[in-house]
């Protein structure tokens, strides 16, 4: 039933990175760069380092992740209007049928970055000339579990946002934060409070996404435990606020 | 034998008095009519009978044992619209899974539905959705059946099949609360009738 629901959506994600790789996919010679490296510049469009020095290549790296918290936005949402009302009242408490949501939202996430991170690491190594794929498979699958928790945790996120409020209130708040962080990740070399307190960045989501932390492997995986530590504090807001929730009171914009 | 015991609920939305002092008691095997103007606060009794909305104020006590089953239909809430009538009913019975595919098939045939229908709800009309969304509030045979409207949009054959379920489920001992504009719906079927103004229970005229 869960794919069902949702293969159209993630299916949706291969044209789009295929579009977006079209110069790629056509350049005739081979690419004078190990893949991995390759791989980096052609997800975030960025340097290897992941060291991004403008906003605008940030925002159009992570055009993927944002359509896909526009695709599933309002998944934990609308079913609080429309056919969820009848699977809540079959629950034994509301705390099991979000929990469940979550997983269902989580998976999306991660066959959405297996699918956007997968294509473009194939890509990449059909247009390098180098062949050391044990660096880059390392990368892709760290690049992956972070896209995969990132687009998760901003699309969660966006559904509490509309369900406290509205679904509007909810994707504008959050594209709007997400450009403020971007703006604070880009630019924190030039903003002093940010260049003399280190952790104020790594505190940052998109900062966690797009710059690469250390070249050591067991430091690396510093924002995974970021993001799963961001991720339960949300859910644990999430269960809060579902059992308090009036259901069915809001407005029905989104009943099926 | 159980009963449904509504105690002195007051539901307040900011400074909103939705419902005020409500007393009820709800017994098995009995069809109870709630009727009133838009706003009068009807529906928001049922939805707080489901558990879907909390009380400001005031209890709703169950005696019976263990949570009671609860059939529900409220105005407006669709099934998922991308999968077949058998599919929702499928999903929503894999909840609880006291009912096998068997029971679904029949719920779905007792509404006058083909159960093998392969056309999802998006190709419905709006009399078989409406068909459909009552089938999933019986089909597990509920001991508590709240019906908001529930016969919006269906012809008069629905109509009539669905009396004939609900005096077949208070037959069965299931407590059934139906909140009507229609008075003819309340009328025909129910027991104990309640007209309801401005959040307030007032006599049946």
């Amino acid at each position: 039933m869960f794919i069902k629901r949702n293969w159209k959506k993630l299916v949706l994600f291969v044209p789009i990175v295929l579009f977006r790789k079209i110069d790629v996919i056509f350049y005739d010679l081979k690419i004078d760069m190990p893949v991995a490296e390759l791989f980096i510049q052609n997800m975030f469009s960025g340097n290897p380092d992941r060291q991004q020095t403008h906003l605008t290549i940030v925002m159009f790296g992570m055009v993927e992740i944002v359509l896909f918290s526009l695709l599933f936005g309002m998944y934990i949402y609308k079913d609080l209007f429309g056919s969820g009302v009848y699977i809540i009242i079959r629950q034994t408490n509301r705390t099991k049928w979000f929990i469940q949501r979550c997983t269902e939202l989580f998976i999306s996430a991660v066959l959405f970055a297996i699918i956007t991170a997968g294509m473009t690491f194939i890509i990449s190594a059909s247009c390098s000339k180098y062949g050391n794929y044990y660096t880059s498979i390392k990368i892709f699958l760290l690049t992956t579990v972070l896209s995969a928790l990132f687009a998760f945790w901003q699309t969660l996120t966006i559904n509490l946002t509309a369900i406290r409020f509205e679904s509007t209130i909810g994707f504008i708040a959050n594209y709007i934060t997400l450009t403020f962080l971007s703006l604070l990740a880009v630019s924190h070399e030039k903003i002093p409070i940010i260049k003399n307190f280190p952790l104020l960045l790594r505190l940052n989501p998109v900062s966690n996404v797009t710059i690469n932390w250390a070249s050591e492997w067991g430091e690396t995986l510093a924002p995974v435990l970021y993001f799963a530590v961001l991720i339960i504090l949300t859910i644990f807001i999430g269960v809060r606020k579902i059992n308090r929730l009036d259901i069915s009171l809001q407005n029905n914009e989104s009943a099926a | 034998m159980f009963s449904l015991n509504v105690e002195n609920v007051q539901k307040k939305i900011k400074d909103a008095l939705i419902l005020d002092k409500i007393n009820l008691c709800f017994s098995s095997g009995k069809i109870y009519g709630l009727m009133g103007k838009n706003g009068s606060g009807k529906t928001m009794l049922l939805r707080i009978l489901a558990g879907l909305v909390h009380p400001t104020s005031g209890k709703i006590l169950w005696n019976g044992t263990g949570k009671p089953r609860i059939g529900l239909i409220i105005e407006n809430m669709g099934l998922y619209p991308e999968f077949t009538g058998f599919e929702n009913l499928k999903l929503l019975a894999g909840i609880n899974k006291i009912i096998a595919d068997e029971a679904i098939r029949d719920a779905i045939t007792r509404v006058g539905l083909d159960p093998a229908d392969k056309r999802t709800l998006k190709k419905y009309s709006l009399g078989m959705r409406q068909r459909i969304i009552i089938a999933q509030a019986v089909m597990e045979h509920p001991d508590l059946l709240l019906l908001d409207e529930p016969t919006n949009g269906l012809d008069e054959n629905g109509v009539s099949l669905m009396r004939e379920m609900l005096l077949e489920e208070a037959k069965r001992g299931a407590i059934v609360v139906i909140a009507s504009h229609s008075t003819e719906d309340i009328e025909f079927l129910c027991d104990e009738k309640y007209r309801m103004a401005s959040g307030c229970l007032a006599g049946w005229k």
